[in-house]
């Protein structure tokens, strides 16, 4: 007898996913790192408004529930000397020229949650960077939001008493 | 069938002039000239003649003998996408509104993509915006991309069905590559009313490919 099919989940329809997308709640959470509302604007559609669904509903999720973390905890906004590493925009292969700098994106990664990973390894800051602004725009920039958030929340626990 | 007779050549002329002002561009002119010289009738048989080649001068020249005349390119519904942008890379051409956004926003740095399925002479037509649009081929919009670039393209047609009609060079250039390397996709709709004809010359896309989308 053939075992059961196990079905995972229902899959859900690309509509549904969308409807679920909540651009403003998106655009509240990156806005202590992104104050310019055009710039904002222009993130949300990069995480939720373009890309396979399935990431942009999965991206909204991640995204959306670290900044209930972070609300929830204080975190309010990033602290202003910091940086970050910029994310580039990837031109096709063919058209990369030596010297010249790529283009970025108006979010930049605040890494220094990745040094708590390190455990005496050395370089694992810059490898892991390098992993998470890599890929296509939606995939790097909603790992960036994501990656700021949770910087923020640890450098937040770590400050309490 | 009207008993007015225009001009052999009229098609070959329209052709030419259609790729160098657009299509709307060439149509107010043709329908202007006409008009003047030849009244309605002379719209109805330019219409006849050319219309179903040339579906924007067909919706154009209808337009016309409704009552409907070309007045001023009106631009601060454009402008106001613009906020925040240094770069802007137009596709498809419509002289007539190039010319008033050239004006309107004396800022803006403009890249014309120099490509599309009419035949055109592309540096009388970028010597045409005195010396403020830039020519680009589509690996070269790449270098206009970034945070604070936009791609406006020229389209028509009627919205109602949340599809517009695009010039080819928005096909080409319009990806997923492109999409997320400009910060907003405006599409200005020159002609926002439905054709009677099959619109050759351009293809159905959807109204929610752009960031924003504005009538003329």
């Amino acid at each position: 007898m053939p075992p059961p099919h196990h079905h995972h989940h229902d899959r859900a329809a690309a509509s549904a996913i969308a409807l679920v997308l909540d651009a403003d709640r998106l655009a509240r959470v990156l806005e202590p790192w992104v104050p310019d509302a055009g710039e904002r604007t222009f993130l949300v559609r990069c995480i939720i408004g373009e890309g396979p669904i399935h990431h942009r509903g999965a991206s909204y999720a991640l995204i959306a529930l670290a900044g209930e973390i972070a609300a929830r905890l204080g975190v309010s906004s990033p602290p202003a000397d910091r940086a970050g590493v910029s994310v580039p925009m990837r031109l096709p292969p063919h058209l990369e020229r030596p010297g010249v700098e790529p283009q970025v994106y108006p979010l930049r990664l605040d890494a220094d949650g990745l040094d708590r990973l390190a455990g005496g390894k050395d370089g694992i800051r810059q490898v892991l960077t390098d992993a998470l602004t890599d890929g296509p725009p939606h995939h790097a920039l909603a790992n960036v939001a994501l990656l700021n958030l949770l910087s923020a929340i640890l450098r937040r626990v770590e400050a309490r008493p | 069938m009207t008993s007015v007779t225009l001009p052999l050549g009229l098609a070959q002329a329209f052709r030419t002039a259609a790729g160098e002002l657009g299509h709307a561009g060439a149509a107010e002119v043709f329908v202007n000239e006409i008009a003047a010289d030849r009244g309605d009738d002379g719209v109805a048989a330019f219409r006849d003649i050319l219309g179903r080649d040339f579906p924007v001068a067909d919706a154009l020249a209808g337009r016309w003998l409704e009552g409907w005349r070309p007045g001023i390119i009106e631009t601060d519904h454009i402008r106001r996408h613009l906020d925040g942008i240094r770069r802007l890379v137009v596709v498809g051409l419509e002289s007539r509104h190039l010319d008033a956004l050239v004006d309107a926003v004396p800022s803006l740095e403009i890249a014309l993509l120099a490509w599309s399925a009419l035949p055109a002479d592309w540096d009388r037509v970028i010597a045409n915006c005195g010396g403020r649009v830039t020519a680009v081929d589509l690996d070269g919009i790449f270098g206009w991309a970034g945070p604070n670039s936009a791609v406006l393209c020229f389209v028509y047609g009627s919205a109602d069905g949340g599809t517009v009609y695009a010039p080819p060079g928005w096909l080409r250039l319009h990806g997923p590559d492109m999409r997320l390397q400009f910060r907003a996709l405006i599409g200005w709709n020159v002609l926002p009313a439905p054709f009677a004809v099959y619109p050759r010359w351009f293809h159905e896309v959807q109204v929610s490919d752009f960031t924003a989308m504005e009538d003329a």
